[in-house]
C-alpha cells in the first residue's frame, strides 16, 4: 500500500506536464509563478507583460541561459535541456526568481 | 633662424591646444573623476527614502556601467552608449517631478563631494534638463 502510494505520488506530478512548456509572465519586476516543473526539453516561456526591460538568466553547472535584454511586450524561450533543478533570475531586478525542477521523461 | 622654427611650433602647439576645447567630460574629472561622480550618485540614490520604489529591486552591477557609460557619452566623454533613449528606457517607472528632482540633488551631492565647480556642475545639469520631458510621465 505504501509502494503504491509513493508511486502514485511519484507518478501523478509528472502526468500533468505538458511538453510544450508553460507560460511565465514577468510582473511588477516579480515573476508570476514562484516554481515550476517541466519536462526535460520542454520550454518555460517568459512574457514580459511589465511597462519596461527584463533580462532572464540561469546560471548553473549543467545548463546556462541569458536573454539579454527583454523588451516590454517580448517572450524569452527557454528550453531546458538538462535536468535537475535551476534558478532563473533577472539580471536587472535580483529578487526576481523562480525555481524549475526539470525531470526526465 | 631656429628661434623663429621653435616660435612656429609653439604658436601651432598653443593654436591646436586651443582649438581642441577641453569636454565637459574632462571638467569632470574623465573616466576617474566620472567613475567616482556617478559611484556616489548611485550610492546616494539606493539610500535615498524618496527613490525607494525606483531603485529596490534593481540590480546595482547591471545599472552602473549603463549609467556611467549614459554619463561620459552625453559629457562628450570616449564612450559608446547602447542603451535606449531617455524616454524608452523609464517608460512605465512613472516618474513624478518630485523622485526626478530627487535624482538632480543627489547628482548634485555628488558633484559637491567631488569638488566639481559650479560652473561645472550647472554645465551637466544643463545638458540633462531637456531630459526631464522624456523622464517625467506624471
Amino acid at each position: 500500500m505504501a509502494v503504491r502510494a509513493a508511486l502514485l505520488t511519484a507518478i501523478l506530478p509528472l502526468a500533468g506536464l505538458d511538453a510544450s512548456g508553460v507560460v511565465v509572465e514577468q510582473l511588477n519586476r516579480a515573476f508570476t509563478r514562484s516554481s515550476v516543473t517541466i519536462l526535460k526539453g520542454s520550454n518555460i516561456r517568459f512574457s514580459n507583460v511589465d511597462e519596461f526591460d527584463h533580462e532572464v538568466y540561469v546560471d548553473s553547472p549543467n545548463f546556462n541561459y541569458d536573454s539579454y535584454e527583454q523588451s516590454p511586450g517580448e517572450t524569452a524561450v527557454v528550453t531546458f535541456t538538462a535536468a535537475g533543478s535551476f534558478e532563473v533570475r533577472c539580471h536587472i531586478h535580483p529578487k526576481m526568481h523562480l525555481h524549475v525542477d526539470v525531470v526526465d521523461h | 633662424m631656429r628661434i623663429l622654427l621653435f616660435a612656429s611650433l609653439l604658436a601651432a602647439a598653443l593654436t591646436g591646444r586651443c582649438m581642441a576645447a577641453e569636454t565637459l567630460y574632462d571638467q569632470l574629472g574623465g573616466h576617474d573623476g566620472l567613475s567616482r561622480i556617478v559611484d556616489r550618485a548611485l550610492t546616494l540614490y539606493f539610500t535615498d527614502p524618496r527613490l525607494h520604489a525606483d531603485f529596490d529591486n534593481i540590480n546595482r552591477d547591471w545599472l552602473q556601467p549603463r549609467f556611467y557609460a549614459f554619463f561620459c557619452k552625453t559629457t562628450g566623454g570616449p564612450c559608446v552608449y547602447k542603451g535606449r533613449a531617455m524616454a524608452p528606457s523609464h517608460k512605465g517607472l512613472h516618474i513624478d517631478q518630485a523622485r526626478f528632482n530627487a535624482v538632480v540633488e543627489d547628482l548634485q551631492t555628488a558633484m559637491d563631494e567631488s569638488r566639481i565647480p559650479f560652473r561645472t556642475q550647472n554645465r551637466l545639469l544643463a545638458l540633462l534638463a531637456p531630459m526631464e520631458r522624456a523622464i517625467v510621465t506624471r
